[in-house]
């Protein structure tokens, strides 16, 4: 098939904005008459307040308005994917950091004055800061449902039963402590109420989200909670719902203008959200020959304060099930005093697939096998059968109907990636380097990782085309504007179906009184669920061109084509019209020009699903002497099925091996061990890596062409991130014999592991509260 | 609050201003004259979103009073396409995908401008080394790097 | 940012003055970006804020004689960049190279950072192994001072207050002198987890050590010396043995303290491995000087 706007390097359609510096962010965004919201914080990890009085601060010339918990519902409210359960304001506070009151003024200075007038009396509670103690049962209990949450199994065949057709069982045991997402964009959102209707503009991922669970909170009417989702500036889950978001709402009602809420840094940093800190143990049943018998997987995930997870989303089930006839899957959730917790890119996934990952390459090395030959033997293809979706099943108490994969270029992923990194002249077999000079010891290290494109339960994509009456068109998405390149891609998929220039394309999303309800742009969705759907709307408009072109050039619709913008009989190439000329026609009946008009609602089938698939090469050098681990080149091969825009995947691919080998080398919140405040809450002390840190990743796309996507394509976004710790792991591995299970690896434990000659336990590293190592 | 008189020429255009003693320039820029293309990314003057350039030197403008600039001349993004014809470096950020989500791009674009305008023929490293200390956490490195390479060799005309 | 007066001398008599009448609540920035970081977290919160970089007879870096004079309101991309910074010198341009981003540099000033006397700061430790003095101006006079002894502390040096460093001297190096500098960090162009600069000058037989100063930045509230270490290595021929010795007794003299990011048993080793490494690119400068 040859395609004139798929594949193509298009720029992005928001471009010239981002480059002038004309693209609003929320935090740019300044309405008439508005105020300025600042939010008092709790001090302490967990305390009742037992009194608290704003009568100075209401006096303070400028302050327009106050909130405690007096003034806000006593209900909780509920986060879509559970990120978030609890009361806007609560006359409990649960981390250093919670909201304890919020001013509107009519300055930031006089907001920040008015919180330091606010007396507030507490009385401290225990708290709880580690995933282990909070599972007692005589732990204090952060929330009011208790610290544990029913966990989420997925199981099948018998695993004792696994386990005992195996020659070999591995058990492992890894740690993670907590990333965060660090996104450059800063979160803010303005809400303005005119009589009943409430509008809220904010940088979001998640626009419809906002407007549902706030419109249900706040009992009002959907058609009268207006969101306007702005461009986020980056977000890898960052920017969803927040309890935030409700601060303005409320300060403006009381206040009657419309009031502004800036986080700073440090407050995005202390007290959004974060990756979860998380333990995971797999027990592996493995046959001579390679052959997978039985999994068992255990992950617990720490839900800081107000978390509620129980259902990291993804399992490792569907990347390894090909051979597998049982398998078990436990997800654990639970609570403490730490700053909330929830999704953040490769949730789940990434640090699960860490444990995984070393748990196979245990066996591999104990069989005689290398890292890539038992992972070819096992990975997942085309039609093998697909466990996840586990929390509707779980949540709607159904039968989980059987489904298949859909498409897996996991082979071809390995294949080409060790060809690209030189693998067969620079393995050197387990615990064995390339090269030593020195204390500077090189390997090379491997790992592979899948990831949903999008999933069928979390709602529909839906999307409007319409053509105007001089051949432009306009698109019109419920999808969030996080800087992945959406807007680009959409475009390019309808200019690809209707034939039409994709620079006379004008998108429009994430603005709900205007653009048709779609599920958040999350878990890789938008390529392939939101593609379809622009696909379907797309081509319903051609078919409603076409019919108008059929009079025109005197032939039926089924047998007219549209290509760079000229309508013409297939065949007949002559015959016709310029597409801007038959959509300018007066139509003598009506006397008008013609309205074309189309919308399509999709949702990815439940079967054959769609995953995309990686696998990640590292080359690096140990410097023994000092622990610190150097990247010289990363191979990150890709099947994501069609490459809708090379150079929008490209970036997103980087990205996620920065933000993935960051995590594994450095990257990490410390907690002080007192009062699980977080210390580095900005960007000096919370390290990140950038270009001179890590070599141009090489990137490589197999693209296995998948039945289900539009053009073939699957997601990629999420993904990107999972196998990198992995891969380094066993690279420093390779090079020094020495395993890393627990994320971070930083040069001191990589030095101190390298001393003790032993590998570091996870069991002794407790992240948890790592002031130091 | 203090009020000083300010003299200052912004993207060519001269303004006598009276502002507090603690406005930073960015604030200035962001807030009184709503040249909001210079972004704020962090409060600890390390990410660089902020960067403008001062008598045509790259500098942090969240770590400078406005104050520190009376009778210098600053140069924003806003300031840097001629009317809707862009700037050879801003045309070649966009076609070589030189950016993802946009909100450290105009910093980095400064930055760069400010790099080109001292040195035409800068090396792949040394445009890297500049590029390194701002922050894209959308990984957009690889690609800027490209963009600015290319920006110079249009604009050394070749 | 609480609120201060903003006043901004263009004259080095003017700014004298202005800091002789002050009754301890004045601060005086250079390029002001570290200051205002502080006075943004309300750590700092002056009454008065004197702004020097109008004074631009402050602002030059010459070569004399006896080697450089550096004027206190020069700013590190100015001593990265000159031409005058070469030979023994050229420490100075590489560590300037790797302090912070550009941006700072264009507007930070030597001075400036050497009157904030941070810790983890790049420029002391350098300035020290170079022999450096500063020179001091006030109402009252004049007076020079040895950068070792003008760092005192944790953000503490020895200016009065009515005094401002006016000028950095840099001594040429004596003859086969070799410096070298690195500093160890998390991540690329961050500040140090430890730093460490040697100095090595040789005997006329080119053989053995003639003087020698190690200079350990990020492991003392100020940047020290390591002079039981130098003492190992003075007066002896200089081999992988005996810089090994060394760095064992400067990692023994350090005294870091643990953060967040490294322990103080880690940042010992990694004076350790320092010492070794920058020892010997010295000596290896210094045999080519």
């Amino acid at each position: 098939m040859e395609l004139s706007a798929i594949g193509k390097r298009v720029a992005l359609e928001d471009a010239y904005e981002k480059v002038t510096g004309k693209l609003k962010f929320a935090v740019d965004i300044s309405l008439p008459g508005m105020l300025h919201a600042k939010v008092l914080r709790s001090p302490y990890a967990h305390a009742k307040i037992v009194n608290i009085d704003t009568r100075k601060a209401e006096a303070l010339p400028g302050v327009r308005a106050i909130i405690t918990h007096k003034d806000v519902p006593k209900e909780e409210w509920m986060e879509l994917w559970l990120n978030y359960y609890g009361r806007v304001i609560d006359d409990r506070v649960r981390f250093v950091g919670d909201e304890v009151a919020a001013v509107a003024a009519t300055s930031i200075d006089v907001a920040e004055e008015a919180l330091s007038l606010i007396e507030v009396e507490y009385e401290e509670l225990p708290h709880v800061f580690d995933l282990e103690e909070a599972m007692k049962p005589d732990a204090p209990q952060v929330s009011p449902y208790g610290n544990v949450r029913e966990p989420t199994i997925v199981e099948w065949g018998d695993i004792e039963q696994g386990f005992k057709g195996a020659d070999l069982i591995v058990e492992h045991k890894t740690r993670a402590g907590s990333q965060q997402h660090a996104p450059v964009g800063l979160n803010a959102c303005i809400a303005t109420w005119e009589g009943d209707k409430l509008t809220i503009w904010t940088s979001a991922q998640s626009v419809f989200e906002i407007r549902d669970v706030m419109a249900r909170y706040l009992k009002m009417p959907m058609s009268k909670v207006r969101v306007i989702g702005l461009p986020t500036g980056g977000s890898f889950g960052l920017f969803w719902l927040n309890n935030f978001h409700f601060i303005p709402v409320f300060l403006a009602r009381k206040a009657g203008k419309p009031v502004k809420l800036e986080l700073t840094r440090e407050e995005i940093f202390s007290t959004v959200k974060r990756r979860e800190i998380c333990m995971t143990s797999v027990k592996l049943g493995v046959k001579r020959d390679g052959t997978f018998t039985a999994i068992h997987m255990k992950h617990y995930w720490e839900n800081g304060a107000y978390g509620f997870k129980t259902n990291p989303y993804e399992t490792m089930s569907d990347l390894w099930v090909r051979n597998l006839k049982h398998g078990k899957f436990e997800f654990h959730g639970v609570s403490t005093n730490l700053c909330t917790a929830g999704c953040m890119r490769g949730v789940g996934d990434l640090v699960q697939d860490f444990c995984m990952e070393q748990a196979i390459d245990k066996a591999a090395e104990k069989l005689g096998m290398g890292p890539l030959e038992i992972r070819l033997k096992n990975h997942s293809r085309a039609g093998d059968p697909q466990r996840a979706d586990v929390p509707f099943y779980q949540w709607a108490k159904l039968a989980r109907p059987e489904k298949t994969l859909s498409s897996s270029g996991m082979d071809k992923c390995i294949k080409e990636g060790a060809k690209a990194i030189g693998w067969q002249e620079k393995w050197k077999g387990w615990g064995q380097p390339t090269e030593v000079n020195g204390s500077k010891r090189r390997a090379i290290g491997m790992a592979v990782s899948s990831h949903c494109s999008g999933q069928r339960y979390l709602g529909t994509s839906s999307v409007t085309v319409k053509v105007n009456q001089d051949g432009s068109v306009n698109l019109f998405t419920g999808a969030g504007r996080m800087g992945q390149g959406m807007e680009t891609t959409q475009a390019q998929i309808v200019a690809e179906v209707l034939g039409v220039p994709v620079e006379s394309i004008k998108g429009t999303h994430g603005d709900t009184e205007v653009c048709p309800w779609s599920v958040a742009t999350v878990a890789s969705i938008n390529a392939h669920q939101t593609g379809v759907a622009t696909q379907a709307a797309a081509a319903e408009a051609k078919r409603q061109v076409c019919e108008l072109a059929s009079k025109e050039l005197g032939a039926k619709p089924e047998d007219i084509d549209i290509k760079k913008g000229v309508v013409f009989v297939k065949g007949h190439p002559k015959r016709s019209i310029p597409f801007a000329d038959l959509t300018a026609k007066i139509d003598p009946e009506t006397g008008t020009w013609p309205t074309i008009i189309a919308s399509a609602s999709k949702s990815i089938p439940h079967s054959p699903v769609a995953r995309f698939y990686m696998a990640h090469f590292a080359e690096v050098e140990v410097d023994t002497d000092t622990g610190k681990v150097k990247i010289l080149r990363y191979v990150a091969v890709h099947d994501s099925g069609r490459i809708i825009n090379p150079s929008i995947c490209e970036n997103q691919v980087v990205s996620g091996v920065l933000q993935g080998c960051g995590f594994a080398l450095g990257e990490r919140l410390v907690f002080d061990e007192n009062t699980g405040q977080i210390l580095n809450p900005n960007f000096t002390d919370y390290k990140i890596l950038k270009a001179l840190d890590v070599p141009d990743p090489e990137v490589i796309f197999v693209e296995e062409i998948d039945p289900v996507g539009t053009f073939g394509a699957k997601g990629i976004g999420e993904g990107t991130v999972c196998p990198c710790a992995a891969a380094l792991a066993q690279a420093i591995y390779n090079a020094t014999g020495v395993e890393f299970n627990a994320i971070p690896f930083t040069p001191e434990i990589v030095f101190r592991a390298l001393r003790s000659g032993v590998a570091k336990d996870a069991d002794e590293s407790r992240y948890h509260v790592a002031y130091l190592n | 609050m203090i009020t000083k008189d300010l003299s200052i020429t912004i993207n060519g255009k001269q303004y006598r201003l009276s502002v507090g003693a603690r406005t930073l320039l960015v604030d200035l820029l962001r807030n009184d004259l709503e040249l909001t293309g210079t972004k704020v990314a962090c409060d600890s003057g390390s990410c660089l979103a902020c960067t403008v350039l001062v008598d045509g030197k790259a500098v942090k403008s969240c770590s400078i009073l406005a104050l520190q600039v009376d009778g210098r001349s600053v140069l924003t993004i806003e300031g840097l396409a001629n009317g809707d014809k862009l700037h050879p470096i801003q045309e070649s950020f966009v076609k070589n995908h030189g950016l993802a989500c946009g909100y450290c791009t105009p910093g980095v674009i400064m930055s760069a401008k400010a790099l080109l305008d001292e040195n035409p023929s800068p090396t792949e490293d040394e445009v890297r080394h500049v590029i390194s200390d701002h922050l894209c956490r959308c990984g957009a490195y690889p690609k800027i790097v490209k963009s600015v390479l290319e920006a110079a060799e249009i604009m050394r005309g070749e | 940012m609480k609120n201060f007066e903003y006043l901004a001398p263009k004259t080095v008599k003017d700014a004298l003055t202005l800091l002789a009448g002050d009754q301890g609540d004045s601060k005086v920035i250079a390029g002001g970006q570290s200051l205002l970081l502080l006075m943004g977290h309300g750590l700092v919160t002056p009454k008065y804020l004197i702004d020097i970089k109008g004074i631009s007879s402050l602002n030059y870096l010459q070569k004399t004689q006896s080697g450089l004079e550096i004027g206190s309101l020069t700013t590190h991309r100015s001593v990265e960049t000159s031409p005058l910074i070469r030979n023994g010198f050229c420490v100075l341009a590489q560590m300037e190279g790797a302090l912070a981003s550009l941006e700072t540099r264009n507007w930070g000033t030597l001075g400036g950072n050497v009157c904030h006397a941070d810790p983890k700061g790049d420029v002391c430790p350098v300035l020290i192994a170079l022999g450096a003095k500063v020179k001091m101006i006030s109402l009252r006079g004049e007076r020079t001072m040895a950068v070792e002894d003008f760092s005192t502390g944790y953000f503490e040096t020895a200016l009065n207050p009515d005094e401002l460093l006016a000028e950095i001297q840099v001594p040429n190096p004596a003859p086969r002198t070799g410096t070298a500098y690195h500093k160890f960090t998390m991540i690329e162009g961050d500040y140090a987890i430890v730093s460490t600069t040697v100095s090595i000058t040789l005997d006329a037989s080119n053989e053995k050590c003639k003087d020698a100063r190690i200079v350990l930045g990020a492991v003392a509230p100020a940047p020290m010396r390591a002079k039981r270490a130098e003492k190992v290595l003075v007066g002896r021929e200089i081999k992988d043995s005996l810089l090994q010795e060394a760095a064992q007794i400067a990692s023994e003299e350090a005294e870091p303290v643990s953060d967040m990011h490294a322990s103080d048993e880690y940042k010992r080793e990694l004076v350790k491995v320092l010492v070794k490494r920058v020892g010997k690119e010295a000596l290896e400068k210094a045999g080519m000087a």
